[in-house]
């Protein structure tokens, strides 16, 4: 009993999304800058940011919702912390039962589309343009996305099996790009183009709510980063398990520093007609057990 | 691709970016800094408040007072240029970092009685 | 949903001057759009008319931080034409150096500006780092990072010696490397291509009959540029100018940085023949025109032709009137947007490279309320 308590409030669940999570933005924030040859905020940034924000002043638009605004950070963030209730990371107790993997891509999910409606609720032009490019891009990196973990699920039967980069590496790759799609990192950042549409959904959040949405987005990098570490990298014990996230990590940056930003219908055209084959491919080799 | 090589390279070299206020900051000979007098070389011509372009500098020739308002400054150099005495009377400093709390910080009045230690000089508030 | 409007500013990330644009959008395409100017006008030409001459070059200078050099150089070359002063040899060769310079330090601004709106953070910082080694250039040459208050009448106030040449060249050899970087990244960059190719169209004839000028000309496929005027020294160097034929915001970009390694080789050509002597014909600071004599001066500034037309009052200018390449290049840029979608109007104002500020010359107020000038009111003018 007290190792499920202990799963839910400490680690893997609520405190571990909230500061690992916000610990893996510093260090993402980090590398970054180094990449770009400079010297980046300390890597305990995302904290001061947050604590920064917690203390400012919550202001309800007037042609917004405010039962909407108050609602959409608060599930977006359960739902990211209940999601990564259903990864086994190294021999911590997780939920597990007959086709849980689905759960947990549900909860990620609607972890998402909170993230959209958020933009709905406030009224803003910004936010609702936001809101409709978020909803475009889950529409467009879904597909290839659920495809891989199918295929993972195939091979492994649910369970963790090692390196299945070597295996399936185009469902390693349709994976990748699914998690980018799903934070919103550079090439697809395209909801929160602050060029375009300001900061796209979250335009009008302050204080308290926006507070709300950065632990559900740390949340969410979290139980990404670990989901890819436990399904694509393989099992092992936390030490072996958080070097492994790291690798993901450093994936991630990598490919976020590398390219522009895509304009949301070639981002829509690249999953659809470009991933999605890539990933039938693999998803078919599983079905017929070649591998 | 280059951008995907260069960036592993600026990985692991270190940052052109300075940690400028614990570092301060290169400044090249000639710099146009924060004007000041020198009350030594000055004859009284007035030609740096003739010429100044945004009318910084103020004299009073009867009671001997030059000061110049930096926040007016716009470091052209100009006052510099004009002054005819050797050594020049009017120059610049490589002086850049000139922020203060309050504006009339900003503006400097050297006047007669202070002359006998050189450089000094009275902020008036 | 026709009626759905986006504003585009006065306070945008993606500008960094006050420029309204009212978009109006059908999903993510553009549909309708309507400017608005004058959140920033300063009354610089009024200001103009109530100083002397050469204090006026410094008022001049600081219309437009980026092209600064361009405007005094204009002004100068008015005053000069006026009062019939004659310019020092290697005053004209200076003038050339600090134009080139500028001209790169305002085109990697705009270009890294404009990875920035297609949202290429990595690029946008490596080209400011570049950038870095123009401005210290132009910081030892001038003294000063931007302003550099170089010209007056008959000269320039600083001159660039021996070892400062050393210097200039050193790091233009640097400089030229990371331009064929760039100009390789924006060639064969698969997303930037993406992004930019067929966006922001201006075929050759709208731009010829909305007057479009400078870089944004040149990408139309329109070889023009006054500098083969051989206004000062530009004459007696030789160089060449940059044209493509996109017509769209990607051709903008490579006119953008082929032009500067047409600069650096223009730099390192005036550094070759530049005679040696005095750097300044001396002139009074006080400068005496006759009432009423007028000229115009004419400049290839970073941005296009800048446009100076001067008349004199005596000690004072009677009245300056100051055509910024900015504002030449408003039509064009109503132009690109028509079709266009949200994702795109950041990267097509970058690439016009817009100095709003520069362009704010007049409201018109009547009776309390702003008002739209049409054509026929300025014909009544």
């Amino acid at each position: 009993m007290f190792w499920e308590a202990f799963s839910v409030v400490v680690f893997p669940g609520l405190l571990a999304a909230v500061f690992i999570g916000f610990l893996y933005e510093g260090i993402m924030r980090k590398v970054t800058a180094r990449m770009q040859h400079r010297r980046g905020p300390p890597i305990w940034q995302p904290f001061l940011d947050w604590i920064k924000t917690m203390t400012k002043e919550n202001i309800t638009p007037k042609a917004g919702s405010g039962f909407l605004m108050t609602l959409c950070p608060i599930v977006a963030f359960a739902s990211a912390v209940m999601a990564v209730m259903f990864v086994p990371i190294a021999g911590f107790p997780s939920i597990g039962f007959e086709g849980n993997t689905f759960v947990f891509l549900y909860f990620l999910f609607q972890s998402v589309v909170f993230f959209a409606i958020s933009g709905f609720a406030t009224g803003n032009p910004y936010g609702i343009v936001g809101s409709i490019r978020e909803i475009m891009q889950i529409i467009s990196y879904e597909l290839p996305f659920v495809i891989s973990v199918i295929t993972i699920g195939l091979f492994s039967s649910f369970t963790v099996k090692p390196f299945i980069v070597f295996t399936f590496p185009f469902a390693f790759i349709g994976f990748i790009l699914g998690v980018m799609g799903k934070l919103g990192i550079a090439p697809f950042h395209i909801p929160e183009a602050e060029q375009e549409i300001i900061e796209g959904a979250l335009t009008e959040y302050t204080g308290a709510r926006l507070g709300m949405f950065q632990l559900a987005k740390a949340a969410l990098l979290w139980v990404s980063v670990s989901a890819a570490a436990v399904m694509l990298l393989g099992g092992g014990n936390l030490i072996i398990f958080l070097i492994k996230s790291l690798i993901i990590l450093f994936i991630l940056t990598f490919l976020s520093n590398i390219f522009a930003r895509m304009r949301i219908d070639h981002a829509f055209r690249f999953y659809w007609f470009a991933l999605v084959p890539l990933v039938l491919i693999d998803l078919v080799r599983a079905f017929l057990g070649i591998w | 691709m280059g951008v995907a090589i260069e960036v592993l390279k600026r990985l692991v070299s270190r940052p052109v970016t300075t940690k400028y206020p614990d570092a301060p900051p290169e400044t090249p000979e000639g710099l146009r800094g924060k004007v000041e007098w020198n009350r030594e070389t000055c004859i009284w011509c007035k030609m740096c408040e003739m010429n100044c372009p945004a009318n910084a500098i103020s004299i009073d020739k009867e009671k001997k007072i030059w000061s110049i308002d930096t926040a007016k400054c716009i470091f052209c150099g100009r006052c510099n240029e004009v002054c005819p005495t050797k050594p020049k009377s009017v120059y610049l400093t490589k002086k850049i970092e000139l922020a203060t709390e309050r504006k009339e910080n900003l503006r400097d009045v050297y006047e007669e009685h202070h002359s006998q230690e050189k450089g000094q000089k009275e902020q008036k508030t | 949903m026709s009626d759905f409007c986006l504003p585009f500013g006065p306070q945008h990330p993606a500008l960094v001057e006050p420029l309204h644009l009212k978009l109006v959008v059908e999903g993510e395409k553009v549909v309708d759009y309507e400017f608005k100017f004058g959140y920033s006008h300063r009354g610089i030409e009024k200001s103009l008319e109530k100083r002397q001459w050469i204090k006026d070059i410094f008022l001049a200078e600081r219309i437009c931080g980026i092209c600064s050099h361009s405007h005094t150089l204009a002004f100068t070359r008015g005053i000069e034409a006026l009062a019939d002063i004659q310019v020092a040899e290697r005053a004209e060769y200076i003038r050339v150096v600090m134009a080139e310079l500028e001209r790169l330090h305002s085109h990697t601004l705009n270009l890294a500006v404009s990875f920035h709106e297609i949202g290429f953070a990595t690029v946008f910082q490596y080209m400011f780092r570049d950038r870095e080694l123009v401005m210290e250039l132009l910081e030892m040459v001038s003294g000063n990072r931007v302003n550099y208050g170089m010209n007056l009448p008959g000269g320039v106030r600083r001159d660039i010696e021996p070892s400062k040449i050393k210097e200039i060249l050193e790091k233009l050899a640097k400089l030229e490397g990371r331009i064929d970087y760039y100009t390789k990244l924006i060639e064969k960059d698969n997303l930037v291509r993406k992004r930019t190719e067929s966006t922001g169209m201006l075929s050759k004839k709208k731009a010829i009959e909305l007057g479009a000028t400078g870089p944004v000309k040149r990408a139309s496929g329109i070889s023009e540029d006054f500098r083969k005027a051989g206004y000062g020294a530009y004459g007696k160097i030789s160089f060449y100018t940059v044209t493509e034929k996109g017509c769209d915001v990607h051709s903008r970009f490579l006119v953008r940085i082929r032009e500067c390694a047409a600069a650096i080789n223009l730099i390192r050509e005036a550094i070759k023949d530049m005679p040696s002597g005095p750097i300044i014909n001396k002139t009074p600071p006080v400068i005496n025109i006759e009432k009423g004599k007028e000229t115009v001066s004419r400049v290839e500034a970073q941005r296009g032709e800048l446009i100076y037309y001067m008349r004199s009052d005596g000690l004072t200018p009677y009245r300056v009137k100051i055509k910024t390449p900015t504002y030449a290049n408003y039509l064009p840029l109503g132009e690109c947007l028509k079709e266009s979608l949200i994702s795109d109007v950041p990267v097509i104002v970058a690439s016009m490279d817009p100095c709003i500020t520069c362009a704010d010359r007049v409201t018109v107020v009547r009776n309390g309320k702003e008002t739209i000038v049409r054509k026929d009111d300025l014909k009544k003018m």
